[in-house]
């Protein structure tokens, strides 16, 4: 326990030493939100009947996406930068547990940035919805984030092993946020990439989401998303921790640990 | 001129060295593009119209993306020096700081570029974008876009220096380009006030050509942004970096 809230404490200390950060959490949703907005505008809005609200809770929800690739797979990258990785991971302290800190932080500062883009998105760009739906909403959102951080922790292998992570986690945060349908519905995607949609956790997760706060049908009916949901979690936290303990040791075997 | 031939081959070195240059070159820039043409196609519904927009949403996507990768690696590369503790020790030896700095500048630029002209190439083939400006204009605009991008790039760059920070200065930068160029949409589509704040940005005009504008009045108001952005860029670079040598805050981060 100690080692996580050290870890965390450390991650909480560096976010808040460079103000500045806190100026990105706050424009980074207005910005991001912009084409998509004009987008809609563009086109009167097409066939939605509110293209803004959908869109919107498209962004607040695949945030997530971005906070836990950048915020756990990129954070590794940084350490092996700054030359702390090998140092860290060398110490006495389990190098998950010091993970597990670091994804605890994460998912802190992922709620805190969703919230904000749909308050601050919300008032500037305009955010209706049935809101008392959003308590049930969080039976589908729980599970959606175990699964994501699950699939973090194979990604933070991935990036070991590849040691550069800029583009791989900017194009992999928007190829996923695009599949899980943050602006578009998943059914206008061209068959294929609908078919990879169906297998990420985000998808149904938005979808529930979206039914519930703004109405119309979901995907599937929503128990089966549940189920659905809930089987990712199970398989994805899995499969995620097995990858990174793998590449973790292979890693420490080779003595690559140090090498970016 | 050896040591900014020294910096472009390092960067290239550093570039070639890891998995993921191929990728971001010859993917990404048709990835990016991509999922904004399927929110259009999504939103009109194979409604008329839709044929013509997708050259302006791909050039105006694709000339975002070049901005954003030049602030990227040119602010970016600065902060990777900070903090791998190369910086100082780089910066003190004899070799010209303009050409440490100019140099791997120069080598994203030109291999950003190189990667968004290959993007286009791609979203044509695989879209079917037809484009409203003929290719030399197309050329020239991107010729005379190198300065004023190298501009912003040295503008994010003493921002580095005096910030201690790459991410959000890069963000306010890319996000003000994203917000008032209309990369997704004609600038007719933006409020009155944001479509003068894009008419005091470089990239506005670059687009205007691109989309069939006047790009003879477009190129000379390029020219104008590409001497006073890599005018102010040269002098505001030069001011912190002289202000963070006299404190002795080049080795910090």
């Amino acid at each position: 326990m100690a080692v996580v809230a050290a870890a965390f404490g450390r991650d909480r200390r560096i976010f808040f030493r460079y103000r500045l950060q806190i100026l990105r959490i706050v424009l980074d949703p207005l910005v991001w939100f912009a084409p998509l907005y004009f987008l809609g505008r563009a086109f009167g809005g097409g066939p939605f009947r509110d293209y803004t609200s959908f869109a919107l809770l498209g962004v607040a929800v695949t945030s997530y996406i971005g906070t836990v690739m950048w915020g756990i797979g990129f954070s590794l990258k940084q350490d092996m930068d700054t030359g702390v990785l090998e140092a860290n991971w060398l110490s006495p302290a389990s190098p998950s547990l010091q993970l597990l800190g670091r994804v605890v932080w994460s998912l802190v500062l992922g709620t805190a940035e969703s919230l904000l883009s749909l308050g601050l998105a919300g008032v500037v760009y305009g955010l209706q919805g049935q809101w008392q739906a959003l308590p049930r909403a969080l039976a589908y959102i729980g599970p959606m984030l175990v699964a994501l951080y699950g699939f973090g922790l194979g990604f933070a292998g991935l990036v070991l092993v590849v040691r550069q992570a800029n583009t791989i986690t900017d194009a992999g945060q928007f190829i996923l946020s695009t599949l899980s349908g943050q602006s578009m519905p998943v059914g206008d995607l061209p068959r294929g990439l609908a078919a990879l949609a169906m297998a990420l956790p985000t998808t149904y997760g938005l979808d529930a989401l979206r039914t519930l706060v703004l109405g119309g049908a979901p995907l599937l009916p929503l128990p089966v998303e549940q189920r659905l949901l809930a089987i990712m979690a199970a398989a994805l936290a899995a499969a995620g921790a097995a990858v990174f303990w793998a590449v973790e040791r292979h890693v420490r075997r080779a003595g690559t640990l140090a090498l970016h | 001129m050896s040591a900014l031939w020294a910096g472009v081959r390092r960067s290239l070195l550093m570039k070639l060295r890891y998995p993921d240059f191929w990728f971001a070159y010859l993917a990404w820039p048709v990835i990016f593009p991509a999922a904004y043409l399927l929110t259009a196609g999504a939103l009109a519904q194979g409604g008329h119209g839709f044929a013509g927009y997708r050259a302006d949403i791909v050039s105006g996507t694709l000339m975002w993306m070049w901005v954003n990768v030049t602030c990227w690696s040119v602010g970016g590369a600065l902060r990777q020096e900070q903090t791998g503790g190369t910086l100082e020790s780089n910066w003190s030896s004899p070799a010209a700081r303009w050409a440490l700095l100019t140099g791997p500048a120069l080598t994203d630029i030109g291999l950003s570029l190189a990667g968004m002209v290959l993007g286009a190439l791609e979203c044509t083939l695989l879209f079917g974008v037809r484009w409203a400006a003929p290719w030399p204009v197309a050329a020239a605009v991107a010729v005379a876009s190198v300065p004023w991008v190298l501009g912003v790039g040295l503008v994010l760059a003493a921002m580095v220096f005096w910030a201690k920070d790459v991410s959000v200065m890069v963000n306010l930068v890319r996000g003000l380009f994203m917000v008032a160029c209309g990369i997704t949409c004609p600038l007719a589509v933006l409020p009155g006030w944001l479509q003068r704040v894009g008419g005091a940005l470089p990239m506005t005009y670059a687009l205007d050509a691109m989309r069939g504008g006047p790009w003879g009045t477009d190129l000379v108001r390029l020219l104008g942004f590409d001497v006073g952005l890599a005018a102010l860029g040269a002098l505001l670079f030069a001011g912190v970096e002289a202000s963070v040598r006299r404190r002795g805050a080049l080795g910090t981060y």
